[in-house]
């Protein structure tokens, strides 16, 4: 019988990531795991041994910086959210606000990097064989 | 609810926070995992939701019968395959089955027609419904642990490749739901790497070329030159790469962020050199799926007469290619994939001892054309219309030419795709891995910034949603 994917199967594992042998849980672990019938449960404890750098608070920080990023540079996407939403008395203040941000973005050049790639890319859609 | 939208990022962010606060949760986690999923799925249609918890009963059910009663699990297994196939059957063929009754017997024969139903095929039915059935036969073959209804379910509905695949085996996820989840930061820079690659290869390249010249071409081809309905040929087959193995990268990066590891999916197809060589790069789980369950499984495979082993491949392909969808030209797709695959194993059969082999850039061009081909059929529903497509082409037709250097652009960089290094994404992770937080939120934002100002408006379905 077959316990999980073999390592390097999947795109996102590296070989030196790799957990390596199999090693048995430490007794407090094995407690808390709800059940033991489960050959790949020892992976984790692998992983944890082999000094790989944990990356949850690298990709969950990375995420929300991009996320800010992308809610301060990306007004239009908002924008185009908001009007697809149905018109509700709940809804309409919220496409208010996403109207009138997308507005203020506009005033102070947030939205410039969007404007100027939708621009080359028509120019560059429009460009013909010499 | 699409993956490259402002919905789907809201949803996927809110899944990663509850994924990780409950990481020590057990059984919790997977439940809201689950009830994640359903929303997801119920984003497209909330009724099919039901068909969804039901077929993960049915599935869960046949497994337990199959271990409860050992001597008759054959038989067991037999009717969870029927359940399952009638499931895909009727949402998927009986309108097929119904038109083709009416037109070839009851028609000519002057009887009274049967009235098709309207049904409606729920998005991704042909995925769930060969993960029940590779489970059931899993279960009964030992090659895959009992599972849980839960686990079962949470197995068949998981978001990342609900709709689309990849159509990942029991064996290779049940373990993953047991364990509690780690992820390392190599792991989490290739995850993104793989949404950020498929994000720019679905809206940019499989966008543009879809929208500038491959609808436009197919959808009116009277009014194009043979030389514009060649490149648009080659284009659909750059745009269905994009498109599917975009859908399989996401999938696997974002699953991969909540510390689940999928299979891969694709693997640079058009650098096959044969077309045996394809299937194993092309939608990977699924020819994998294909050869495992039905060519071996259930036709025998290669372990018999050579003129059994050709008919098992044939048939293998020709139910591959209806497993896209009730039309004869989907069946016409799999038969040039099947007759192929037959020519190639006769070919190195019978081929003379003294005959030189084939340059390797010969064997690319080959299979490159013959997948191509075997596309035009994919693309347009009806065979008399392809059949015309192809004989525009050969009379070298006149018309209206639309290929420009911006769509020659989008087909030389998804051709590029093919040949660069094999590993690039696993490079370009150990890259971002080095790299500061800020540094990859930048890297992530930008490359948002731009496919928000290349897509143009809004972002089409993934093309293997219909299926």
């Amino acid at each position: 019988m077959d316990h999980g994917l073999h390592w390097g199967q999947s795109p996102i594992d590296l070989a030196e990531e790799a957990p390596g042998e199999v090693k048995f849980l430490a007794a407090l672990t094995e407690d808390a795991m709800p059940d033991r019938d489960c050959g790949a449960l020892e992976r984790m404890a692998a992983w944890e041994d082999s000094g790989i750098h944990t990356g949850l608070g690298w990709a969950a920080k990375a995420l929300l910086a991009s996320s800010l990023a992308l809610l301060l540079l990306n007004a239009h996407a908002l924008n185009n959210w908001a009007e697809q939403l149905p018109v509700t008395p709940l809804s309409e203040p919220v496409v208010n606000a996403i109207s009138a941000w997308h507005q203020t973005a506009e005033d102070i050049g947030l939205n410039a990097v969007v404007d100027k790639v939708e621009q080359a890319a028509k120019a560059m859609r429009k460009a013909i064989w010499p | 609810m699409l993956f490259p939208t402002l919905a789907f990022h809201v949803f996927f962010a809110l899944v990663f926070c509850c994924n990780w606060m409950m990481r020590r949760a057990g059984d919790w986690r997977l439940i809201m995992l689950l009830v994640a999923s359903w929303i997801f799925y119920g984003w497209f249609d909330a009724r099919f939701v039901a068909l969804l918890q039901a077929s993960a009963l049915l599935n869960w059910g046949a497994g337990r019968l199959i271990l409860g009663q050992p001597e008759r699990a054959r038989g067991w297994m037999i009717a969870g395959l029927i359940a399952n196939l009638l499931i895909l059957g009727f949402f998927k063929y009986y309108g097929f089955f119904v038109q083709q009754v009416n037109d070839a017997l009851l028609a000519p024969m002057g009887m009274v027609r049967i009235r098709a139903l309207d049904v409606i095929l729920p998005v991704g039915v042909s995925f769930f419904t060969f993960q029940g059935i590779s489970y059931v036969v899993d279960v009964a073959k030992g090659r895959s642990a009992p599972a849980r209804l839960l686990e079962l379910a949470l197995l068949m509905s998981f978001f990342p490749h609900l709709v689309a695949g990849p159509i990942v085996r029991p064996a290779h996820i049940l373990p993953q739901l047991r364990e509690r989840p780690w992820l390392s930061q190599g792991a989490a820079a290739t995850s993104l790497v793989l949404i950020l690659w498929g994000l720019v290869k679905k809206t940019v390249i499989a966008n543009e070329l879809a929208v500038q010249l491959v609808d436009p071409v197919f959808n009116d081809a009277a009014h194009h030159s043979a030389a514009d309905l060649v490149w648009a040929s080659y284009g659909y087959a750059i745009q269905i790469y994009c498109d599917f193995s975009a859908y399989s990268d996401m999938a696997i990066g974002f699953a991969g962020l909540l510390g689940f590891r999928f299979p891969a999916n694709f693997n640079q197809p058009y650098r096959a050199a044969s077309l045996q060589d394809f299937w194993r790069r092309w939608h990977i789980s699924l020819s994998f799926w294909l050869r495992d369950y039905l060519y071996i499984g259930l036709l025998g495979g290669s372990r018999q007469s050579l003129i059994r082993t050709c008919a098992a491949l044939f048939l293998t392909m020709l139910l591959g290619g209806l497993w896209h969808g009730a039309s004869w030209n989907f069946l016409i797709w799999g038969a040039i994939h099947g007759a192929m695959l037959v020519l190639e194993r006769l070919w190195a059969q019978f081929r003379p001892a003294g005959l030189p082999k084939a340059p390797l850039w010969l064997g690319r061009l080959y299979t490159f054309h013959v997948v191509t081909l075997a596309w035009v059929f994919f693309r347009i529903k009806d065979y008399g219309d392809a059949i015309g497509f192809l004989r525009r082409i050969w009379r070298g037709q006149d018309g209206a030419m639309i290929f420009s250097p911006w769509t020659a652009a989008m087909i030389a960089i998804g051709l590029a795709c093919q040949f660069g290094p094999h590993d690039g994404v696993q490079q370009l992770g150990r890259w971002l891995r080095g790299q500061s937080f800020w540094a990859a939120a930048g890297l992530v934002a930008v490359v948002l910034l731009v496919v928000e100002g290349l897509r143009g408006a809004g972002v089409a379905p993934f093309i293997y949603f219909q299926f």
